[in-house]
């Protein structure tokens, strides 16, 4: 038996653990909760009583999304996170020992317009936290929200708050930001929590990430980057929409052949794609079956390029983990510079599948398909 | 609806059955009229739960929830198939969906309960999640009789 074997058997359940840490713990922050603790000149300006018109766009400095999702329309109806006694109630729900508690309003920090603002804002989070929120006696850490508009005060909130107890991480907010997350203009906050020795926790907002992606990708100043990235989300993309449309089952006798994007993002798009549906299959009602079940039935996914090619147990699972002796078909990509030759795959893989799957990956699949 | 006709399910016929842990779709009607009296479980008085309201009760040291919806009853364990949820004590609502036009459509109001941890959706009268047949809320048979309505177990 091996090592790994016993030590799993010891533990079953979670009391057998020593300790349970939650590495993302969401308070549900609004801004009434901490625009109390603006500096000035923010707070005077903001915390007024009376006076101005808003036309109610200031009820939410942080950019809105507008999505439906099941909180909005009241199909989950989890309790708010504004309180440390809600905390602790959360703490008792989910079981840990220690958790470090992450913003939910402001992962949108980075789409607030005014960028001084967003400093101020990011800097009376914190403040709030520590003095209502956190305390290390009962588990609760958390981690310092800064703003990636303004990273040389934000690298100052940073030298500022990290011997403050229990702040235990940097959260930047990862999604809205322009640049990304390359740039030498981050160079401060980087610095800074490499200093404090506090770890950067990245966190995307669902509802706001693609706002501003034509700018993210124009600042991607090489190609690396994009060719890595570009392929697979952008499948993803377009594949997400597509089953959400009931494109599949509108056209029930078209098949769809998914290229260049390599192999393992596809089992994880699968499984995810069905891991949120079942939480929102009235954002798509068309759909008769799970989205992996279309994925299964009518789409096909070819080989280049074939990421893990020096990993025959991950190219194994992979491929296994979408059927791919069905579904994938061996493509050179000749002759692109990232082509691949042709027993790129099968040098790996021989010795893990049956002589029929990878003759299916190598030509069967593409004759019953392509009906030559 | 009359004392001696049970509010059971009315889902189709043929579909298998889930893993639900001993408990009955609620579809034979017929069958409750000659029901073991030991295995009626009193839930609440009759006039207590009016249309469009629910309860929730502790039956044999399981949390059942009876649902009055158009007339008639349903009865499914307040307990979610996904990650253990209090499904019954979600919003009951319907469901957005849409017709051979491509025009939204809203269905199955009063019928479908949410869970309220991941917005998971089941429909009450069968007890099947909306979206896959892998996953269902038991259901039990419920009838009302003499003023009273039991939950058959």
């Amino acid at each position: 038996m091996s090592s790994s074997g016993s030590k799993t058997q010891q533990i079953r359940s979670l009391s057998d653990l020593e300790v349970v840490v939650d590495t993302d713990f969401h308070l549900t922050e609004r801004q009434e909760d901490f625009l109390p603790y603006l500096d000035d000149p923010f707070d005077s300006l903001l915390n007024r009583e009376t006076g101005g018109d808003d036309y109610g766009f200031l009820s939410s400095l942080f950019p809105s999304h507008g999505m439906l999702g099941p909180v909005t329309i009241g199909k989950v109806d989890n309790p708010p996170v504004r309180t440390k006694r809600q905390v602790l109630d959360g703490k008792e729900l989910i079981e840990w020992d220690r958790a470090i508690v992450t913003p939910t309003l402001n992962l949108y920090l980075g789409g607030v317009h005014h960028h001084e603002l967003a400093a101020a804002l990011a800097s009376a989070y914190n403040e709030w936290i520590l003095d209502e929120i956190l305390d290390p006696d009962e588990g609760i850490y958390g981690a310092a929200v800064v703003a990636p508009q303004r990273p040389a005060e934000m690298a100052e909130e940073i030298d500022d708050r990290a011997d403050e107890e229990g702040i235990v991480a940097i959260m930047l907010p990862s999604s809205i930001c322009n640049p990304i997350f390359g740039d030498d203009k981050y160079h401060p906050i980087y610095r800074a929590a490499e200093d404090a020795r506090l770890p950067i926790m990245m966190h995307n907002a669902a509802g706001a990430t693609m706002i501003r992606f034509p700018s993210q990708w124009q600042a991607m100043k090489r190609q690396l980057p994009i060719h890595v990235t570009a392929h697979p989300m952008m499948h993803m993309v377009n594949i997400a929409d597509m089953l959400t449309q009931g494109i599949p089952e509108r056209f029930p006798d078209l098949e769809f052949v998914i290229q260049e994007s390599g192999l393992g993002w596809y089992p994880y798009f699968m499984r995810r794609m069905d891991h949120d549906y079942r939480a929102a299959k009235y954002d798509a009602p068309l759909l008769e079956k799970m989205p992996s079940e279309y994925l299964a039935d009518q789409f096909y996914l070819t080989s280049q390029p074939v990421e893990g090619d020096d990993d025959p147990a991950y190219l194994q699972s992979v491929i296994e983990a979408f059927d791919g002796q069905n579904n994938l078909m061996f493509s050179s990509d000749y002759p692109h510079f990232d082509f691949d030759m042709s027993e790129e795959i099968l040098k790996t893989i021989r010795g893990n599948f049956e002589v029929d799957e990878v003759k299916n990956i190598y030509g069967e699949t593409a004759e019953d398909l392509f009906a030559f | 609806m009359p004392d001696d006709e049970p509010a059971g399910a009315d889902a189709d016929a043929g579909v298998e059955e889930g893993n639900t842990d001993g408990a009955d779709r609620g579809t034979a009607a017929e069958g409750l009229d000659d029901v073991d009296p030991d295995q009626l479980r009193p839930v609440i008085a009759s006039g207590e739960l009016e249309d469009g309201d629910r309860v929730i009760a502790e039956i044999d040291g399981r949390e059942i929830a009876v649902f009055r919806v158009n007339g008639e009853l349903y009865a499914l364990l307040n307990y979610c198939t996904h990650q253990g949820g209090p499904v019954c004590e979600g919003l009951l609502s319907g469901t957005l969906g849409m017709d051979e036009d491509g025009t939204f459509t809203w269905d199955r109001e009063g019928k479908v309960i949410a869970c309220p941890w991941h917005g998971w959706e089941f429909d009450i009268t069968d007890g099947y999640h909306l979206a896959s047949e892998r996953y269902r809320i038991p259901t039990y048979p419920v009838t009302e009789r003499d003023g009273q309505i039991y939950v058959v177990l």
